[in-house]
């Protein structure tokens, strides 16, 4: 009898739970909203994008103990730049058009899932596009995932089997010169993002394959249905419309390329953008126009779909200098700041609901494309830009940037922001706009110049430089960053050397060589009682040859764990 | 058959042949006909800054903002090789990237910018006679 009333009180407690969105399988609201820690469901750990988890059985006293728990392999044929998820048992990572499920203790494969893209798939850019991606989400029972021909997938976690693929109106896929007489279309690299209140966000992106303009939307998470689609260029009657001329938004780029981040006072996504295209500016102002939408930071209201404002962080962008990079949504003095690290060289600060400027911190050693920021955010002295089919201009950083893709970390325990930056600079020159198949091509070109990977930290209020870990004659940047409430941060050098380092002074408490590329950041979850780190690594070193680092092209995710 | 470079009779019915196609597979030429012409230099240098650099760099060297493309400064294949591969693309075993075709240059554009890379070739490198890429 009194056991009789124990299940009966157990089995009200579970059915509570599940009304509530508690224990039962899947992802709820309140985990999507919560720190990572047990979990990691977010690409950016949690919804401000902060790449922190609470986790803290791994942490800077024992961090020297670590070993190999498992390593396999999804058979990659480009960059690994997709950060994995986790949540309940299972890591959840796509590679090549492909989505894989696997076992978080062991690394074992439990299901995978396939789309194969269309035969007439192709056109500018495109072959250097294909099988990147930059994660998934996660809610309720199932896996979201976009196809880089812009399709949205929503997958059963438990089956690995699609419950709906979308695509959506306005967005083509790119198409072979060959075959088509208009190859322009959106490429999707950039990973979807979950919100609490059954939205899926999906970034579209088509600038760098001929510069069809960008977009977000928010998506029904149940049905795939488009609830609103916000532009990143402005429309008629918003401001900035005007820094545009007539006609030249339809192809002006300014495509969301990665994963943003989200904020539950504000109702705000906000994300960075692709530059204005073409790269040579001269059907969109010249540089002198400000191109508004293009290499700047956009916020959109997730509950109307409207955008709320648009910074512009490089003006008439003429040096692809997008800045896509992941705003961090981060409490300074009692001020909800957008803090964005991009290309530029500068770290922005916004005021996150009105998207006014605050300041910019330079967090690299050179920069000469400019002089600074002044109050009002408009760069001071910029250089002159080069003539078309004249001499390249020589400026720092280069377009690949101070920091580029590899995602950033915020640790609010010591205060740092994390940083996978690198010295570069670059001879930049303007040629003839050449047109094929109705796609626009860059009309530029570049020289790089590089210089060191730099991975440092950077205190978030002051700007300044709390530590670096500076790589002699090594060019490129970290895959990403990870902080833990362990006093840890994580990162793996372009080169595949996996590195542990005190958060506080940076000081390298573990590393290993694992002699594969890394383009995406390490997460770390809790797994049976046990801590893991996990660091997914794939192609080769840099964005163009590979010679210093010496390392061969591979594909592999490798999870770590105590001893 | 051997064509004299920068000799404008034999360009333009290279030129001719070619644009009749009378041209690849059949082994008419092994050396660029418009090698050394400036005017197609500068026209190839246009269009190798477009459609070229994304991946091989604005030295050809190989260093793209899009990645791993070949170092086109040390072309081993030589002009006919490097006329087929532009012409089919090429295929990399194991890999997602790949050189695409991009067959619908016309074979001037495809001399022009073969003429414009001799001008970056450095030591090792053949825009003589080469296998013709498969």
């Amino acid at each position: 009898m009194r056991r009789g009333m124990k299940l009966n009180g157990l089995a009200l407690a579970f059915i509570v739970a599940g009304l509530s969105g508690g224990v039962q399988a899947g992802v709820s609201d309140a985990q999507l909203s919560a720190e990572a820690g047990a979990s990691w469901l977010h690409t950016n750990g949690n919804l401000a994008a902060h790449r922190f988890s609470t986790l803290d059985q791994i942490n800077a006293g024992n961090a020297k103990k670590l070993k190999v728990a498992w390593i396999m392999s999804p058979g990659g044929k480009t960059d690994a730049q997709a950060t994995p998820s986790y949540h309940e048992g299972v890591l959840y990572f796509p590679q090549d058009n492909k989505v894989f499920a696997v076992d978080g203790g062991t690394g074992n494969i439990l299901w995978k899932y396939e789309h194969k893209l269309p035969d007439d798939w192709g056109g500018y850019n495109v072959p250097f596009f294909t099988g990147k991606h930059r994660g998934l989400a996660l809610a309720g029972n199932n896996v979201y995932f976009l196809s880089n021909d812009a399709k949205l997938h929503s997958i059963d976690m438990k089956t690995g089997k699609a419950n709906w693929v979308k695509s959506y109106d306005g967005f083509p896929y790119p198409k072979d010169f060959a075959k088509s007489q208009d190859a322009n279309g959106f490429i999707t690299t950039v990973g979807p993002m979950a919100i609490p209140g059954g939205t899926i966000i999906v970034p579209m992106n088509a600038t760098d394959t001929g510069g069809m303009q960008g977009y977000v939307l928010g998506v029904d998470a149940s049905t795939g249905e488009q609830k609103w689609k916000a532009p990143m260029i402005p429309t008629q009657g918003e401001p900035g419309y005007d820094s545009w001329p007539p006609g030249s938004q339809e192809f002006g780029g300014a495509g969301p390329w990665i994963v943003g981040s989200w904020d539950a006072g504000t109702k705000m996504y906000y994300t960075g953008t692709a530059n204005a295209y073409e790269w040579n500016p001269k059907n969109r102002g010249g540089g002198k126009l400000d191109n508004v939408g293009a290499a700047s930071v956009v916020a959109v209201n997730t509950d109307t779909g409207k955008v709320a404002w648009r910074y512009v962080g490089v003006p008439g962008d003429p040096w692809d200098f997008d800045i896509p990079q992941t705003p961090m949504v981060i409490t300074i003095d009692g001020k909800k700041t957008i803090v964005q690290p991009n290309k530029t060289g500068y770290v922005h600060h916004l005021d996150a609901v009105s998207g006014k400027f605050i300041k910019a911190d330079k967090f690299i050693d050179k920069v000469t494309w400019i002089k600074g920021y002044d109050k009002n955010g408009r760069p001071i002295d910029p250089v002159a830009l080069p003539t078309e089919g004249g001499d390249p201009a020589e400026i720092y950083p280069s377009l690949l940037g101070g920091v580029n893709m590899y995602p950033n970390a915020y640790n609010p325990k010591t205060g740092n922001l994390y940083l996978a930056a690198s010295e570069s600079g670059m001879k930049y020159g303007f040629e003839e706009i050449k047109v094929i198949s109705n796609v626009r091509h860059f009309g530029a070109y570049q020289e790089f110049l590089f210089g060191n990977e730099t991975d440092k930290a950077l205190n978030v209020k002051t700007g300044k430089e709390v530590w670096r870990n500076e790589l002699k004659d090594k060019p490129g940047y970290a895959g990403g960053m990870l902080t833990t409430a362990g006093n840890i941060t994580v990162y793996t050098t372009q080169g595949g050397g996996f590195t542990v380092a005190d958060a506080t002074n940076g000081k390298v408490l573990y590393s290993m060589n694992l002699g594969v590329a890394a383009k995406s950041g390490p997460i770390t979850y809790s797994h049976a009682g046990k801590q893991y780190i996990v660091q997914a690594l794939g192609g080769l070193p840099g964005f163009g040859r590979d010679e210093p680092w010496k390392s061969e092209f591979g594909s592999m995710v490798v999870g770590f764990t105590l001893e | 058959m051997k064509y004299a470079r920068k000799s404008r009779s034999v360009v333009a019915l290279a030129l001719v042949l070619f644009g009749t196609g009378a041209a690849l597979g059949q082994d008419l030429l092994s050396t660029n006909p418009l090698s050394g012409d400036e005017k197609a230099i500068k026209s190839g240098k246009g269009w190798f800054r477009n459609t070229c650099t994304p991946c091989h760099g604005g030295r050809a060297d190989g260093m793209g903002d899009m990645g791993t493309g070949a170092d086109l400064r040390k072309l081993k294949i030589g002009f006919r090789g490097f006329y087929a591969t532009v012409k089919n693309g090429r295929q990399v075993p194991g890999r997602a990237q790949f050189m695409p075709s991009f067959s619908f240059l016309d074979d001037k554009t495809i001399f022009e910018i073969g003429a414009y890379l001799e001008t970056l070739a450095i030591e090792g490198a053949n825009w003589k006679e080469g296998v013709v890429n498969k």
